[in-house]
């Protein structure tokens, strides 16, 4: 067992985007000898999402606690509405926590995409001609959402998910809640990492700490 | 029955199958993307939820009467009960049509079973509407089969059996159809208990005026409304204005308590004066409660069998609408509370206004196509079943 | 070179083991059985993995990478640091996107040569070989010095440069930087002697405790981002942030105080920071005798120094007279005890003050009331700046900045920034200013023994030195000079125009003007990547290679170099197929082989660069090894920490001038006018205060800004994925206060037409709270302008078109475009006023 968490530090984040374009490479799109293959608009469909145009004066997206743009993406909810909504078993939580979408199982009802809480699932509806980058990269016509990188769990150079790898500031960090080395628990354990709408009972295991301010 | 209602029923069976077709093979087209992701569910479900009610309120009036004994006066309801049944049983078909066809990836549907998901509230919607069929098609053939109709004193036992295995998992199955919607945190205008109460009355409204219209009409071509007439137009006036109250103190109820949980107001907020205001105000408000008032109030005092068909169709009109509302402009206005359209579509749904949800050609079409469905299969049961209090089961079918 | 094959062989057993859990779990691309195609991609996926050592060349930063490919995919890529010194080096978002952005549209195929009239757009391809001889023949042609060359700094053109003007021989070989940073590079001038430009700065945000950003944000400009790193570090450490802007940022969103002030009149609030510090004496007095001429007695009659003499012990620097506190008596500097301050006397019978009471005279003046007037920022918030700045040094500062071409004031106000670093103690103080260490890499000409005549003639901004249009000029930017030069046929008529790595027409102030320079041109040859506003202006068109696609010439130290890094710009991926580009130095190569032919063998040895590497890395101490395998390595293991940058400083007295004595020697006549030559700081207004009391109802100040994906007239602001991105956050218009706009009756993402002085461009306008009223804001270069398509016949037969912005975007704003030619400040060169223009703004009728 292992619950795998992602932390962004707002301190450290920057708003480069690297992580972003990482994401839409490593899950999304298709690479070729004379092109590359991906929807349209493709910032919609990455994986993990800048909320950081203008903030508007008081618009608090999710009731974010802070004004400082920050990203969204699948909160990897220990207890993840969208998995009680699927009929098939379709989405499901793994042994280390992370929430998936077999696609072999999945009618395209969509109800885990209005389940959820944080509106990270996104379909793709138009043709891509050649297959995902990885066997968990976005296929059209299934809900998508972020996977934690589930293809490079057995990398050999170990577990780190594409937009961890590209953050050069350090601002985002990965690992597992269960071992209490690892350096998510320190920083959870300090305690001033918050989640987004803890209210609504989904125990989401992406974490972020607010500027110092 | 005449050659000219065959006709009509293979015009009626091309055009829906050629408008279902043609949807189908349209499909969701790539530019529905970025809409689908803010927006999951388009009109074909409201659209299914629209015919599921009309469904399960159907049952659950028939089964009421049915347990309560009430036959109506010279027996007519017990004359009309195989049309009633049929059109409950019927009418779960376009409802499925249109949640099938709703399904991006259909051809995986055998996991609805094999990988059936016990905490999901869809899942147990299938389980419970092969239940309704299941009961519904034995009510059917159990009254198909019997043949002493007129000479019956008391209801058998097994008739109030079935009626209430109907009437049982017609409640359950509203109500866990209500809960696919009202069990989601994430939907301030759906989540609640409160939607079960709310959708079994808009049910009861809805099959009420489905059924009522249908039998009308069928006795209006049979030529034995003109001796019921005033039966009729009082029972429609009766059963509106019992349960319109109903519903819309359902309605009211949920407006004041929104007024206490800024979300689930912001979805009221749009419908009572956002842009959607004209939709509710012209239609729910004025369609679906002042026009069926007023028209029931006439059938009754008038015994006008015009104002009872006027109400029917008007609350068929305003049922729809407030389905529509509550599950399209439920999701806009999700998207439109704590920015949560910038999560999934930022600038660019900013730009290109989803805040005004267009259903695709193909979602048109597959509409279009169920609602001709409708009257084709009731014509199709008209034709071929026994469904006349005075026809006899024929060798042809399995009821004898 | 690293193969992974074996170990994703491991990999794949591991996989095997668990596949019959896995293989109903496992979510697969539907069209193809599942297993197989499992085990097929991991098998495509991870063979030949290679990993290059490169630097990013997008902005110009030069961010070392390790980019990891398989063939034609990119795998990833991560930037390449030295352990322990992280905090120095950070690459950002633009290199991510090579995968895609290589593939850009608009890339140069093959050479082109024009076929229709200029700005027709009409092209045919030719041969590299008929290219060459073109170009070589029009070089022989003409006379150097009726040659003028634009490049930027991109891969080659250094080398490009030092070929053009020591072996051709054109002393005309400017850059773009006169539209960039030649305002704080003439700001330095003032303060520290010498033109110093970005780069010659290190912020120390890592170890600061307050850092006031005004005209300047780190987190969202270009080639910065080791800058950007350190200031993440600072900030995680709790430092705190007061930004001025004009619109609401990502750094205003992690500042404590921010305030939205109208564009260009910062420096009202330096100066009123200036007077408050003054005023209430919170200088760093110790520093103040120690590091500045603030003790420096002046004349008050004629403002002159009292007395200046050749220092002691710095050679080519001066000691001078102050008032020594300790004896009473007026002494040279480096003889007194206790250098007064704040003093004023007489000496020879002539009233003397020092260099900081003449100061304090000076911004007596500016109050924080009067800055509020012009600013509206509440008087007692700039009294809060300032003492926080005070309280906080020396690890507090105001960040340095970058560009310095927005605005008609900017040089001043850049000047008056260093000047109160200065007065509370920053600069070169660790959490201060820091000095960082710039290593001299000889050049491949050099290591190869290639020399030239040098510049035949006199560089042409001499002439309008002469002329005394112009006060100072930074030597290697003038490019307004060159267009007014070409445009005006002064001092001659300059017949061929090489743009190499540039985009004249959109860089320049006032691109209509710009275009019409290039008319005046004979020949045009321009050398790029990619298609852009200039290229249908061009003779010649010859595509060289992305960055990523070559070696590079020569070892390179990234722009903002802290601590002595040296990398290697590896051949990451070959261009895509179609595109017959060549590297930079290649070209260089070849011409030098026409027109040199003696030399042929060694412009021959030119084209194995990496033999290069290895000599520049021998003449370095490094051990090229080492620099092959790590791909970077540094020289130093900190910036400099001093305040004279370890000895003296190059102006007159080797220390940081608070009133510089050159300029007192020749700008002397400008004191008491609001003019940027003015010795001392005064108030100057941006230009468009100077011309309008009042904004009507659709007058707007166009302004643009950095992004962090676009970067400056590069091809990436072509890709799909910078185009979606800006888009994804409304930045693919311009910026409209929503007020404003609603009363023109605009609505969001409506099309607008923005007219100003010098042309007009179509936008599309993004409505918004958070920018100040009075801008009309966008990224940089997001507008063609004109909608610019060419047609190219195909050396194959047949005809393609290119379109700029294929992708979709080009709504956005493009301020040069929309200038007049002279929004300039003449005085520094030509430096432009890019952000200073008052435009008209309509809804397009559609
Ligand atoms: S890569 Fe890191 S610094 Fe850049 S936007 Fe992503 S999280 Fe922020
Ligand atoms: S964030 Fe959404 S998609 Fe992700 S686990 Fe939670 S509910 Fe599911
Ligand atoms: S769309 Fe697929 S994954 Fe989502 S709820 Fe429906 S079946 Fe499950
Ligand atoms: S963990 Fe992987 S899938 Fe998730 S956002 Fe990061 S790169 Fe994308």
């Amino acid at each position: 067992m292992a619950r795998m968490a992602m932390v962004i530090d707002l301190n450290k984040c920057v708003g480069c985007y690297a992580c972003t374009i990482a994401c839409i490479r490593e899950n999304i799109a298709r690479q070729k000898k004379n092109g590359v293959e991906m929807p349209d608009h493709i910032f919609q469909y990455a994986r993990t999402r800048p909320i950081d145009f203008p903030l508007e004066g008081s618009v608090r997206v999710l009731g974010f606690p802070s004004n400082t743009p920050f990203f969204i993406q699948c909160q990897q909810c220990e207890n993840p509405p969208c998995v009680a909504a699927c009929p098939t078993g379709a989405s499901f939580k793994t042994k280390d926590g992370v929430v998936l979408v077999d696609r072999n199982k999945c009618i395209g009802c969509r109800a885990c995409m209005i389940a959820c809480p944080y509106g990270v699932r996104t379909m793709y509806l138009g043709r891509l001609s050649s297959p995902p980058p990885n066997p968990y990269g976005l296929v059209p016509r299934y809900p998508d959402k972020c996977t934690f990188c589930y293809h490079r769990k057995n990398s050999p150079e170990g577990w780190v998910p594409a937009c961890v790898e590209a953050c050069a500031f350090g601002a985002r960090i990965f690992g597992d809640l269960d071992d209490p080395n690892s350096e998510v628990s320190r920083i959870i354990r300090n305690g001033n990492a918050v989640r987004l709408r803890e209210d609504l009972g989904t125990k989401p295991k992406f974490f972020y700490i607010l500027p110092n301010k | 029955m005449s050659i000219r209602a065959f006709i009509a029923f293979i015009v009626l069976l091309v055009v829906s199958l050629a408008l279902l077709g043609y949807g189908i093979k349209l499909g969701l087209p790539a530019k529905e993307s970025l809409d689908i992701s803010a927006m999951p569910w388009g009109i074909l479900v409201p659209g299914y939820v629209f015919f599921a009610s009309i469904a399960v309120g159907a049952s659950i009036i028939d089964s009421i009467f049915t347990i309560y004994g009430y036959k109506g006066s010279s027996n007519t309801l017990r004359e009309d009960i195989k049309y009633s049944t049929y059109f409950s049983l019927i009418s779960l078909v376009p409802a499925w049509t249109l949640i099938l066809l709703d399904l991006i990836n259909p051809e995986h549907g055998i996991w609805l079973i094999r990988g059936f998901h016990d905490v999901s509230r869809i899942a147990w919607n299938l389980v419970l509407y092969t239940l309704l069929a299941i009961t519904l098609l034995v009510e059917l053939v159990y009254l198909i089969r019997r043949t002493d109709i007129d000479t019956i004193k008391n209801i058998k036992k097994a008739e109030l059996a079935i009626a209430i295995a109907v009437l049982v998992s017609a409640i359950a199955l509203d109500s866990n159809l209500s809960q696919a919607f009202g069990s989601l945190v994430s939907v301030p205008a759906w989540y609640g208990s409160h939607l079960v109460a709310f959708f079994l009355a808009s049910a009861v409204l809805l099959g009420a005026a489905g059924q009522w219209l249908f039998i009308t009409i069928v006795r209006g071509f049979k030529g034995t409304l003109r001796e019921r007439k005033d039966y009729y137009s009082s029972l429609a006036g009766k059963m509106y204005l019992t349960i319109l109250p109903i519903f819309w103190l359902f309605m009211f109820w949920d407006i004041v308590a929104a007024w206490y949980h800024k979300p689930t107001w912001n979805y009221y907020k749009e419908l009572l004066w956002g842009a959607h205001a004209p939709i509710f105000w012209g239609i729910e408000v004025v369609i679906g409660l002042i026009v069926p008032v007023i028209a029931s109030i006439v059938a009754l005092e008038k015994r006008s069998i015009t104002a009872a068909i006027v109400a029917s169709i008007a609350l068929l009109i305003a049922g729809f609408t407030s389905k529509y509302d509550l599950l399209i402009l439920g999701q806009l206005a999700r998207l439109h509370s704590e920015g949560f359209m910038t999560l999934i579509g930022s600038g660019f749904l900013a730009a290109h206004n989803v805040m005004h949800y267009h259903p695709a050609t193909s979602e048109v079409l597959i509409l279009a196509g169920a609602f001709i469905e409708w009257p084709m299969l009731l014509l199709a049961g008209i034709l071929a079943l026994p469904l006349g209090a005075d026809e006899k089961p024929r060798h042809l079918y399995i009821f004898k | 070179m690293t193969k992974y094959s074996r170990r994703e062989f491991l990999k794949l057993s591991a996989a095997a083991a668990s596949a019959a859990a896995l293989a109903e779990l496992v979510p697969l691309y539907k069209k193809k059985p599942k297993k197989i195609l499992r085990l097929e991609q991991l098998r495509k996926t991870s063979s030949n993995i290679t990993v290059k050592k490169t630097m990013c060349y997008i902005c110009g930063q030069k961010c070392p990478l390790k980019v990891y490919v398989d063939g034609y995919r990119i795998v990833k890529i991560v930037h390449n640091t030295i352990p322990g010194y992280d905090d120095y080096f950070a690459t950002c978002g633009r290199p991510q996107t090579l995968f895609e952005m290589r593939f850009v549209p608009e890339r140069i195929r093959k050479p082109l040569i024009r076929v229709g009239k200029r700005g027709e757009g009409k092209f045919r391809e030719i041969t590299w070989e008929e290219a060459l001889a073109l170009l070589v023949k029009k070089l022989k042609e003409y006379r150097p010095d009726e040659i003028i060359v634009f490049a930027h700094k991109g891969t080659e053109a250094g080398l490009f440069k030092e070929f053009m003007k020591s072996i051709v021989g054109t002393p005309n070989v400017t850059e773009h930087c006169d539209t960039c940073h030649t305002g704080l590079d003439i700001s330095s001038w003032f303060v520290f002697g010498k033109l110093m430009g970005p780069g010659a700065f290190r912020p120390d945000y890592e170890h600061a405790k307050l850092v006031v950003f005004m005209g300047r944000n780190p987190v969202e400009g270009i080639v910065a981002t080791p800058w950007t790193k350190s200031f993440s570090v600072g900030k995680e450490d709790g430092l705190e942030i007061i930004v001025f802007d004009v619109r609401e940022t990502r750094l205003t969103s992690l500042a404590h105080r921010y305030y939205i002030i109208p564009p260009g009149t910062d420096l009202a609030i330096g100066l009123a920071i200036i007077h408050v510090i003054l005023r209430d004496k919170l200088y760093n007095s110790e520093y103040l005798v120690k590091y500045t001429n603030a003790p420096m007695l002046i004349y008050t009659d004629t403002i002159e120094p009292v007395g200046l003499r050749d220092h002691p012990s710095w050679k080519g620097k001066k000691d001078y007279l102050v008032y020594d506190e300790g004896t009473g008596k007026i002494t040279w500097k480096t003889t007194a005890t206790e250098p007064a301050l704040m003093w004023e006397g007489e000496y020879n019978g002539r009233p003397v003050k020092t260099v900081l009471s003449l100061l304090w005279d000076q911004v007596k003046q500016y109050t924080p009331q009067w800055a509020e007037g012009i600013t509206g920022v509440p008087a007692s918030e700039i009294e809060y700046v300032a003492k926080r700045l005070a309280n906080q040094a020396p690890r507090a500062f105001i960040d340095t900045g970058y560009k310095a071409a927005r605005y008609y004031n900017e040089a001043m106000f850049f000047r008056v920034k260093h000047i109160i670093n200065a007065l509370i103690g920053a600069i070169g103080a660790k959490g201060g200013i820091a000095w960082p260490y710039k290593p001299k890499i000889p050049s491949p000409f050099k290591i190869l023994g290639i020399k030239g005549h040098g510049p035949q003639g006199e560089p042409l901004y001499k002439y309008w030195l002469d002329q005394g249009v112009v006060k100072l000029v930074q030597p290697k930017c003038f490019s307004h000079l060159a267009l007014k030069s070409l445009l005006e046929g002064k001092p001659k008529k300059y017949k061929m125009v090489i743009i190499f790595n540039e985009n004249v027409v959109a860089h320049s102030q006032g691109s209509s003007k710009a275009i019409e320079a290039l008319k005046n041109a004979e020949f045009v040859v321009v050398i790029d990547v990619a298609h852009n506003e200039t290229t249908p202006w061009a003779d010649l068109v010859l595509p060289i290679t992305m960055p990523f696609e070559q070696d590079s010439i020569t070892l390179y130290t990234p722009s903002k170099v802290d601590i002595g890094e040296i990398g290697i710009l590896e051949k990451v991926i070959d261009p895509p197929p179609g595109i017959d580009a060549k590297p930079g130095w290649w070209i260089i190569a070849e011409i030098g082989k026409r027109i040199d032919p003696a030399n042929a063998s060694k412009y021959e040895a030119l084209e194995d660069p990496r033999s290069i590497w290895i000599k520049q890395a021998q003449l370095l101490g490094i051990n090229p090894k080492e620099l092959l395998d790590k791909g970077i390595v540094i020289l130093r293991s900190k910036p400099i920490y001093h305040p004279l940058k370890g000895k003296y400083l190059p102006s007159v007295t080797g220390e940081i001038e608070l009133i510089s004595v050159k300029a007192l020697q020749e700008f002397k006549d400008y004191i008491g006018k609001s003019s940027l030559m003015n010795p001392l700081p005064v108030w100057i207004p941006p230009r468009w205060m100077m011309t309008k009391q009042k904004l009507s109802a659709n007058e707007f100040i166009a302004v643009d800004t950095m992004d962090q994906m676009t970067a400056a007239n590069m091809w990436i602001r072509f890709s799909r994925l910078v185009v979606s991105s800006l888009n994804w956050r409304k930045f693919d218009g311009v910026l409209i206060h929503k007020d404003r706009a609603r009363k023109l009756g605009i609505k969001d993402g409506d099309l607008v037409r923005i007219q100003g002085p010098g042309g007009e461009i179509i936008a599309k306008a993004r409505l918004t709270s958070t920018v100040h009223p009075l801008v009309i804001l966008g990224a940089h270069a997001t507008n063609p302008g004109r909608r610019i398509k060419l047609t190219i016949e195909s050396i194959n037969g047949g005809t393609y078109e290119v379109k700029l912005f294929s992708w979709g975007g080009g709504y956005g704003t493009n301020t040069n475009m929309l200038a007049s030619f002279d929004t300039v400040s003449l005085e520094e060169g030509g430096r432009a006023n890019q952000c200073d223009v008052v435009v008209s703004v309509e809804k397009l009728k559609t």
